[in-house]
This record gives C-alpha cells, structure tokens and sequence, in this order.
C-alpha cells in the first residue's frame, strides 16, 4: 500500500467512518502502521474530549431520591428465614449421615432376596413330569391331565394370592433395600416362567385333543403318534 | 458498616468528578457515562460495604461497567466513535494515558497542527467544517492531521521501547 493510499484510508477512517468497507476496515487492523495510528487518533479523542461541567450540587440533588435501602425489619426477616432454613438443611444432611453411619445392618441387601427361592420351591409339578406320568399310565393320561391341570389352576390361583400378598407385605420391605437391578431380575425370571408353564399347558391340551380324537376313531397313526411326540417337549 | 446518607454524600462530592471523567474518557458520551457512574455508586450504597479505599474501589468499578459496554460493541461501532480497541493496562492508566497526550500536543505539535486537532477531535466538527472554520482546503486539514498522528504515534512508540 503506497503512502498516497494510506493517507486516504486514514481520512477516511477519521472523517467518515461510517463509509469504510469490511475490507478497508481489514486492513486498518492488520496494518501495524494504521493501527498505530488508530491508536494514537482514539487516545486523542480520549484526551481530547470535552468533559461536562458538573454542578455537583444539582447532582447530588438528582441522585438522591434514588438511595434507598430495604427496611431494617425486612432484612431481619430474611435473615432469620435463612438461618432456619440453613437449620433445616444442616439438621437433614446430619440426619441422613447418621442413619448412613450408623444403622447396624451391614448385610448386602442381595441376601434378603426370597421370592426367588420361593418360587423355584413351588410344588407345582413341571410339564415334564406330568408327560411321564402319562408314558407310564397311558389309560389313565385323560383323568391324570385333569387332574394336573385343575391343581394348576388351583396352584396358580393360591400362587397369585400369595404372590399379591407377599409383594404387599414382604416384598415392599424387600424392595426397598434390595438392588433395582436384582428385583427386575427376579421379576423377569417370575414372567419367564409362567410364560413356560402356560406354553407347556398349550401343548398338553393339543396332546389330549388329539389322544381323544384318536381313542374316539380307534385309530393307532403311528405318523400322528410321531408327529404328537415331536410336538411334545421332553 | 453502612454509609450514613450525610457520609455518603461526601464521598459523591468527592469521588463523582474523576469517575464521570473516566467513563466519559472511556464512552464518548456523556449521559451513558452518568448512566454508569450512578449505577455503580448506587450499588455501592445497596451493598451496605465499606470499601477500605472507596476512590479506588469507585474508579475501578466504572472502569469494569465502562469496558463491559465497550464489549458489547464490534469494531466497526468503536472505529466509528474513536474509541480505544484495547483496554487501559490499569485502572488510573486513562488519566494518565489523557496527561501524556495532552503534554505531548503541547510540545511536539506546530500551531496550526494544534488548530486542527482542537477542531476536530474537541469540538467534533467534521473536515469540510474545520476546513471553513479555518479558512483552509480540506486536503490540509488531512494533511495537519496525519502529520499531528505520526507524531503522536512516534513519540508513543518510543517512549514504549
């Protein structure tokens, strides 16, 4: 940039700033020399300002009104709703720390877990065994699935009712000392298995269908025999 | 420890000149300025603090309010106002700063070089006014001006190094 131009950009800079383009703007600031300049001009301009006459009576005067402070007793309300409120919080950390410290119970909370144990317990018998049964006593399958089948609606009403009763009574106790993720466990593995029960009733009753169908016609298939043994879980 | 108001009013006697001084240094304008410093002595009085050097306490806090403002504008705004682009090194850096150009107008500058500085850096008037006020050409308003610049600028840059 030739001294001609710069001295052109500095008029500008100073005369009508409002004119310079964001290139001419630019390349005042990254110029050392301009900017230098810049620099001087601004500290002029600060130097060089007028500086209002004050009247500082008038001023006084107009500042005035304007202090005010709360009221003594406001202030000493609020310090008092702080301080109680500081009492509060402190007293509920400290109780919180205290029961924390404190309470004896060191056994871990997964030890208390019984519904799990409860339910592998249960004296329903399993689909599994009600089939050997029926291998064993093929005439009497009809009355033995019955038989089966009436004590599983009687156990799984008695287990619904211990069920609610316990999660009523234990069970609410147990979860709220027991792990989240223990008891979802638990719960998950209590859904698993009378998903597997009820799919195991399914198959008995479609097995008794056909047996009947069978009986009824006479009937010895050995393929539908095969065919009822393969559908049949071992 | 509050201020009682008749204490308080001594200390805005006193400490209210060299803080409007500083903001309107700083911001160009002069109700933006009272804006400022009443601002900060207001805070001061709500505060119910009683600072251990209150001038100091008073100028630095105009001088924060007043660069926080400053902040807020982009360059082309300060370009426009002739505003300072960096920040006073320290608090009392402006007066002093304010001083040392005044000095330095005085003694390095030839008349006519002073004429135009006084045109159009106090009194504001753009370069075709001051040409008329002066009864000289624009291009030698320029041309006093940027010799005035070089000037300044030079003897700063040495008195830096």
């Amino acid at each position: 940039m030739t001294e001609e131009q710069k001295e052109i950009l500095i008029a500008k800079m100073l005369d009508a700033p409002s004119s310079l383009t964001e290139e001419e703007l630019a390349l005042l600031m990254h110029d050392d020399e301009l900017r230098e300049i810049y620099d001087a001009s601004a500290a002029l301009r600060s130097a060089c300002i007028r500086q209002p006459e004050l009247d500082m009576k008038a001023e006084w005067e107009r500042f005035r009104p304007r202090l005010r402070r709360k009221p003594a007793r406001m202030r000493w309300v609020m310090r008092v709703a702080a301080i109680f409120l500081g009492v509060i919080i402190f007293s509920g950390i400290a109780v919180r720390i205290i029961d924390k410290v404190f309470s004896g119970d060191q056994t871990p909370a997964i030890a208390k877990v019984e519904p799990s144990t409860k339910l592998n317990a249960s004296p329903v018998k399993s689909y599994n065994h009600v089939a050997a049964e029926i291998k064993e006593e093929p005439e009497k399958a009809p009355a033995i699935r019955r038989k089966h089948s009436v004590g599983r609606e009687q156990q799984c009403a008695k287990e619904e009712v211990n069920e609610s009763q316990s999660i009523t009574s234990e069970e609410t106790q147990d979860i709220n000392e027991v792990d989240i993720d223990e008891y979802l466990r638990i719960q998950q593995a209590r859904i698993d298995n009378d998903l597997a029960m009820q799919t195991a009733e399914i198959y008995q009753e479609e097995y008794a269908n056909l047996a009947a169908i069978l009986d009824a016609a006479g009937l010895q298939d050995p393929e539908l025999e095969n065919l009822i043994a393969r559908v049949t879980p071992q | 420890m509050e201020y009682s108001t008749e204490e308080f009013e001594t200390l805005y006697m006193r400490c209210y000149p060299p803080s409007m001084r500083l903001a309107v240094s700083l911001l160009h304008k002069e109700d933006e300025a009272r804006d400022v410093v009443q601002e900060v002595f207001l805070k001061l009085w709500e505060s119910n603090i009683r600072p251990d050097n209150p001038e100091a306490f008073l100028i630095r806090t105009v001088r924060n309010v007043c660069l926080n403002r400053l902040r807020m504008l982009d360059i082309r705004e300060k370009v426009h106002q002739k505003m300072v682009l960096d920040a006073p090194p320290d608090d009392y850096a402006t007066d002093r700063r304010n001083d040392e150009v005044m000095l330095a107008v005085e003694n390095l500058l030839t008349p006519r070089e002073r004429e135009v500085v006084d045109r159009i850096y106090t009194e504001g008037l753009s370069y075709k006014d001051a040409s008329e006020n002066l009864g000289v050409s624009v291009a030698a308003v320029n041309k006093n001006i940027v010799s005035a610049l070089k000037k300044l600028r030079n003897h700063f840059k040495t008195g830096k190094s």
